[in-house]
């Protein structure tokens, strides 16, 4: 099911297609199957915004925000409860061939974008609320869907090519804040690798979840663990060479055998909580919430002990050598073998963070910023409606997606103009 | 002692005769009461103002304003804003200044905080240059300072003042100490300064901070400014606070306020008068500046709408009458959109929808669905739907969300791309490819289900019994053509489709000439309510629902409420409530009405000053009957319509509502039970401490039981008194209902009966002790008994059930004691004191589950009737107590990995759910056929993925 549109490309956005740096894909949701954040693309310090793309309405989040605090302990030691369920609070993308592709939980949809205008090339209507980024692979789109089912979609034009639902005949649709949602909602989003599309599917423990693996370019299942009282799998789902990490919403993850979705493990019970993950090397990065602080934890990615924990951390993204630590209230880098302190940036961008080439850009509140990742020093800023949650650089842009539905893209040249809805 | 220099020779004589009756009064008259005279005092009020001249009542420094203000009274007060403040000198002679001794004072409401305004200032702060005094504010702290020598020293309260609320503000200076009192209590002291002040010529100015370079005016009101050229102490800052604080008690009304979200991004402020009043608001948001909301028409009942609020923000707002011509505003109030749970709104900014053959057809459907059915909330079905106009009407008219179900993934697809076009895809409108013959959707579902294939020419095609089972119990299918709607159905007569596959045992069919038929589904059968704090009038813990069980229960829906709206896990909180298809929640000052069969909620409101924890202790603060919740409110009881909110009756207790507050809540047929309970009993508070868990075993501050002064019963209808009881003071977590008759215990002993409070933690409440039961009809006295209650040590808990025509009391000392007692004559049948299975997380305050004569007083099971020991039960972990349906009681179980358990008391089957929590006492109920989990696990950082409320339903 899909709508086509052919738009007119002018001149002047064949220019701006010539970016100034090697451009590189983005085509998964914070880069890769490690959800490394990281990209070797370099943008220039001169960003400017090139459009906007406004959806309708803002993301209609799963789950409702938690309360302020735990208001059991002594007034003087409550502190603000991070989120913990934050994987859809904001509409992520993925950038391929100069397109972008973005999900929508409040319209059902997965869109295509034409990456130069802004303008939208095709619309693909889901069965239910897609709430994750899709992972664009060999010309085709993969996510799943709230109504249980995963699709594959063409990337060029967005023609159906195979879906399927993990509970099979098993599967139906529940009332959920005035929508349809599977019990088996698929909330992990879908990874894709040699030759196979990864994907985990279900919210309650109880009625059991699913992990499923399928012939990236057929759909016909290669195996599928069922797990019964085991976990909730929400959250962008992880790959190492033999495992697959999977988020718990917002407890802390399972990890799985990759060659049959046997359930290997869980990391320890309070460690750090919610559906943030990052595998670098062997260790995963999960958090972002701890009994009363924030908290990210390093667990053992061949192991199953802790190795480390980051009060107070939001995020963390790691490259040559070093720890890029996210804060409330500040951008930290760390020496990843010794842990020194290299530099301490005092801002504040404390929703998200990736690094390009050797800019971080973080995300804030109502602003986005990139930094020199050397020294901390601020390179650019700019407002954006929202808070800035999902951060991507693709083909000479930075885009930014903000909470209001908004997705921004940042040029390292002028031109461009804001996007306007096209379905008339 | 300024004014010796001013005025020597009069004031001299006037010195002279205040030392003498100075003197007096030092034999005379106590500490607190001497030299209080200011020397300068400056009253607000526009009796004492001539122009912009304000007169010095005490002194002769007249002063002037300067700007724009507004008076108000009630209390008499000045309104600066915008830079206007008072000036008393431009450039004082300091000279006549207070030197050594000296106290400034001020009543003071602010507006706005930030920066540095002062209260009353004679200073210089340029720099390095710091000379004189200043009373004012940073920030949103008040501040004292002065300068001995060149430096100013700063003395700042440790806490925050509130916006607009009234503060008596006073610094002081006796050579050596500088002293900072805040509504009579010292907050902030210094020795940092000695000797004279060290002043510079400088501005004397009122409302404000002024120098030579920098003016620093206030936002808000000044009732009055005072100077002293002595030292008062601090029990005389007490007694002048005492003295006047009555004047600023702010405005309070008779009911409310609250605030119900009631659709859209808007919402209601409502509250009620004593005497007629125009309807006046003011709120705001951080961000944005202050807004009004007025209508003149004068009214006690009062219901102000205001739009376009921001998503998850918290509002501050207040209410606003007129007293002797002057506005008097009462406290603020806060509420928080995260609790505004209405439908998503439609855009205005897309194209309209692409005309069609049938656009005004259904457009006059959709509104004649609404008027025929009266349902607005919730979901509808077009089952087969052809035509979207339809659905788009229906969401424009109403707040439905609509699922149109349709086979053909052509039309599928056209439908998709309308309602897209016009912004309500997926937000308000999905569209489902499914056979008709098997529905991809729970059962007990929609509200409405229509069709608008029907309606435009086709056929009903697939199962009408799959319609029926996903039709919710009292939800309506129409048919065709609805009433008020004329002409011809296009469509083939849907009757002989429908009764092919729906029976009248299941619905009500109903035909009309071809035009239309319409289906409503019957409410199940077996089903239970769970209509009181703890299950039923009866107290049993339990909903009665026989449609429960254990095996095949499926969850049937989730979602909102989450976990921010409700209070603090730990608190033992009030329970949900399950009635007639409507679930209640009871969040932090907040409840909510919703469709107990889809989750869709049908109203929200935000009710400041109705929390109240410690259930173990106080026995609850609301109940329902099949159309209303009744929701204990000060010292009023609200009467809710359970569908739209609307506030249809408030109730009063029989006593002194300046006195005592609505306590117990029950309702049985025709008539709403409360009691009196002296003013300020309730236990209200959830943060700060472990001992807010009440989970001690001997803590007075947790096991104090709240208790009633007065019983009564009220006529539903009218709020005349059936009757009152008063004969002891009542042990509210005793009263129980059953059979015609209201059961309680009560304490005789007189200490208790002369209690100022109604949380009574003195061991004389266990002395004089009846068991009472009353002709719940007309208070009639049917029996009582003197029953002894093990006190030693103090019960924790204590709790009266009636079930089966039996009454089972279970009291705790550091055991259970469980007994049996008749229903006829009180006599007690048995006995059995058992421990419990530990003195911690709530093992030691377990409420009885009553499934027939099944009573469960964990760690035992008892036959209710003869006390046999029907089942030892293990000890479980978690804090929570169990509830139950008809034969399956729910529980927590090994809190950490967050096992909550279904167990079928007939076959012993358990269900095991992982994943989830519930609170720390009572948040899984059942009713209508399903059990129910509350997101009350509110505030717990434990690591389990979900956090929801969540519906699991038997088939």
């Amino acid at each position: 099911m899909i709508i086509k549109k052919i738009y007119f490309l002018s001149l002047a956005s064949v220019i701006l297609c010539l970016g100034l740096a090697s451009a590189e894909d983005w085509p998964t949701y914070m880069h890769d199957d490690h959800r490394s954040g990281v990209t070797t693309e370099q943008l220039g310090n001169n960003l400017v915004k090139a459009w906007v793309f406004p959806k309708i309405l803002p993301p209609q989040e799963a789950w409702a925000d938690e309360p302020k605090k735990d208001a059991s302990v002594s007034t003087g030691s409550q502190r603000p409860f991070k989120e913990r369920t934050v994987f859809d609070r904001a509409n992520h993308i993925a950038v391929v061939n100069g397109f972008v592709y973005i999900g929508s939980a409040t319209e059902h949809t997965m869109q295509c974008l034409d990456a130069v205008t802004g303008e939208e090339k095709w619309v693909f209507f889901a069965g239910g609320p897609v709430r994750m980024a899709p992972t664009v692979s060999n010309g085709k789109v993969y996510f799943g869907a709230d109504n249980g089912t995963v699709y594959c979609v063409n990337a060029t034009t967005g023609d159906e090519i195979w879906k399927y639902t993990a509970a099979g005949s098993d599967n139906y649709l529940v009332p959920n804040n005035g929508r349809a949602v599977s019990p088996w909602a698929v909330r992990s989003g879908v990874l894709v690798d040699q030759g196979l599309a990864y994907f985990a599917s279900g919210i309650f423990p109880s009625e059991g979840v699913y992990l499923t693996a399928l012939n990236a370019n057929t759909g016909t299942k290669q195996w599928q663990a069922k797990h019964v009282n085991e976990g909730s799998m929400q959250g962008y789902m992880l790959l190492s060479s033999s495992r697959i990490f999977v988020p718990n919403g917002r407890g802390n993850p399972y990890y799985y055998n990759r060659t049959n979705g046997a359930k290997l493990g869980q990391y320890g019970d309070g460690e750090a909580d919610g559906s943030f993950a990052l595998l670098v090397g062997n260790s995963l990065y999960f958090g972002r919430a701890g009994r009363t602080v924030g908290r990210l934890a390093e667990g053992n990615a061949v192991g199953n002990d802790i190795i480390s924990t980051i009060s107070d951390g939001n995020a963390i993204v790691v490259a040559n050598g070093v720890n890029y630590l996210l804060f409330d209230h500040k951008i930290q880098a760390q020496n990843r073998s010794d842990k020194s302190i290299i530099w301490t940036a005092n801002q504040s961008y404390p929703h998200t963070m990736i690094l390009a080439g050797n800019t971080l850009y973080a995300g804030g509140d109502d602003k986005v910023a990139g930094f020199d990742a050397a020294t901390g020093n601020q390179l650019w800023t700019s407002p954006v409606e929202g808070k800035a949650l999902g951060l991507a650089v693709s083909g000479g842009k930075l885009y930014v997606s903000t909470d209001k539905g908004l997705l921004y893209a940042f040029t390292t040249q002028p031109g461009g103009r804001q996007s306007t809805l096209k379905i008339k | 002692m300024f004014f010796h220099f001013k005025h020597p020779t009069p004031h001299w004589s006037s010195l002279h005769f205040s030392l003498f009756v100075f003197i007096g009064l030092l034999c005379l008259t106590p500490e607190w009461a001497q030299a209080q005279t200011p020397v300068n005092q400056w009253t607000f009020d526009q009796a004492n103002v001539s122009g912009t001249t304000v007169t010095d009542q005490a002194g002769s420094l007249n002063a002037t304003i300067k700007g724009g203000v507004t008076w108000t009274s009630t209390p008499s007060s000045i309104s600066l804003t915008g830079g206007s403040y008072v000036e008393v000198s431009s450039a004082m002679n300091t000279s006549q200044m207070p030197q050594s001794n000296i106290t400034v004072e001020a009543w003071v409401k602010l507006r706005a905080s930030g920066g540095w305004p002062a209260l009353v200032s004679c200073v210089q702060d340029n720099g390095s240059y710091e000379r004189g005094w200043c009373l004012g504010t940073h920030n949103s702290k008040f501040y004292f300072s002065l300068a001995s020598d060149t430096s100013l020293t700063y003395m700042e309260a440790s806490s925050s003042f509130e916006l607009n609320k009234w503060y008596y503000v006073v610094g002081t200076y006796d050579g050596t100490t500088m002293r900072l009192y805040v509504n009579g209590t010292q907050v902030a002291s210094s020795t940092s300064e000695s000797g004279n002040i060290n002043y510079t010529t400088a501005p004397f100015v009122v409302g404000s901070y002024k120098d030579n370079d920098e003016t620093y005016t206030i936002d808000g009101w000044m009732h009055e400014a005072a100077l002293f050229n002595v030292t008062l102490t601090a029990s005389q800052v007490q007694a002048r606070y005492d003295a006047k604080v009555a004047l600023f008690k702010p405005f309070a009304p008779s009911v409310g306020p609250y605030v119900l979200f009631d659709g859209g991004t808007g919402g209601t402020i409502c509250w009620e008068t004593a005497t007629p009043q125009p309807s006046t608001i003011e709120y705001s948001c951080p961000g944005e500046s202050t807004q009004r909301v007025s209508d003149s028409t004068l009214k006690t009942k009062h219901a102000v709408h205001i739009t376009g609020l921001k998503r998850k923000t918290e509002y501050t707002y207040s209410v606003i009458r007129i007293n002797e011509g002057n506005e008097q505003s009462s406290d603020p109030y806060t509420f928080e959109t995260d609790y505004h749970y209405q439908v998503a709104t439609i855009p205005d900014r897309r194209p309209d929808f692409p005309t069609g053959s049938h656009d005004s057809l259904l457009t006059s459907v959709a509104s004649a669905l609404i008027t025929q059915t009266g349902v607005t909330k919730g979901y509808a079905l077009d089952f087969g739907g052809t035509d979207a106009r339809l659905a788009f009407e229906l969401v424009k008219a109403s707040d439905l969300n609509v699922i149109i179900v349709q086979p053909d993934p052509a039309i599928v697809l056209t439908l998709r791309k309308q309602l897209h076009a016009v912004g309500v895809y997926g937000s308000r409108v999905s569209v489902i490819q499914s056979s008709l013959d098997t529905l991809p959707f729970t059962g007990k579902w929609f509200n409405l289900i229509v069709s608008s294939d029907l309606l435009t020419g086709g056929a009903m095609s697939g199962s009408s019994s799959e319609l029926l089972r996903v039709l919710r119990p009292g939800g309506q299918a129409v048919l065709g053509l609805p009433t008020g709607v004329s002409g011809n159905l296009l469509g083939t007569d849907p009757d002989a489709w429908v009764r092919a596959g729906i029976s009248s045992n299941d619905a009500i069919i109903t035909t009309e000439n071809g035009r239309m038929t319409s289906v409503k589904r019957k409410t199940l059968t077996d089903i239970g309510q769970w209509s009181h704090n703890f299950g039923d009038a009866g107290q049993t813990c339990s909903s009665h629902d026989q449609r429960v069980g254990t095996d095949a229960m499926q969850i049937q829906w989730f979602g909102l409420p989450g976990p921010r709206s409700f209070t603090d896990r730990q608190a033992r909180n009030p329970t949900p409530l399950v009635v007639n298809g409507t679930l209640f929640m009871q969040g932090d000052n907040r409840i909510s009405a919703q469709d107990s069969y889809n989750g869709s909620i049908y109203w929200s409101a935000e009710i400041p000053g109705s929390r109240r924890v410690n259930m173990p202790r106080d026995g609850g603060n609301w109940c329902a009957d099949s159309n209303s919740l009744y929701f204990a409110l000060h010292n009023t009881l609200i009467r809710f319509d359970a569908y739209t909110g609307e506030r249809l009756k408030t109730y009063q207790v029989t006593l002194d509502p300046e006195k005592y507050d609505w306590g117990y809540v029950a309702n049985v047929g025709d008539k709403v039970y409360g009691s009196c309970v002296k003013k300020g009993s309730f236990y209200t508070t959830v943060s700060g401490s472990w001992e807010y868990w009440y989970d001690s075993t001997s803590s007075i501050n947790e096991i104090a039981k709240i208790c009633s002064h007065e019983l009564f019963c009220l006529n539903k209808s009218d709020g005349t008194t059936a009757w009152t009881y008063n004969n002891g003071v009542v042990i509210n977590s005793t009263i129980a209902i059953g059979n015609g008759r209201i059961y309680f215990i009560d304490c005789r002993n007189q200490n208790i009966k002369n209690s100022s409070t109604g949380r009574i933690g003195s061991t004389d409440l266990w002395s004089q002790n009846y068991m009472v039961a009353l002709d719940a009809n007309t208070g009639a006295l049917v029996w009582e008994k003197p029953i002894t209650i093990s006190s030693s040590p103090q019960p924790g808990v204590i709790y009266l059930a009636w079930s089966d025509n039996a009454l089972f009391l279970l009291s705790s000392t550091n055991q259970y004691n469980a007994r049996g007692f008749s229903t006829t004559n009180g006599n007690q049948l048995w006995s059995n004191s058992f421990a419990w299975g530990r003195n911690n997380h709530g093992a030691h305050i377990y409420h009885p589950v009553i499934m027939g004569d099944y009573v469960i007083a964990e760690p035992k099971a008892f036959n209710i009737h003869n006390g046999t020991v029907l089942k030892n039960l293990p000890t479980r972990q978690g804090c929570s107590t169990m509830s139950s349906a008809g034969h399956v009681a729910t529980y927590v179980n090994n809190s950490y990995n967050n096992e909550i358990h279904f167990w079928d008391i007939q076959n012993d089957n358990h269900a095991l759910l992982r994943g989830m929590r519930s609170s720390c006492w009572l948040s899984m109920v059942s009713g209508d056929g399903m059990i129910f989990l509350a997101a009350a696990s509110s505030g717990c950082a434990c690591s389990f993925p979900i956090q929801t409320t969540v519906s699991f339903s038997a088939p």
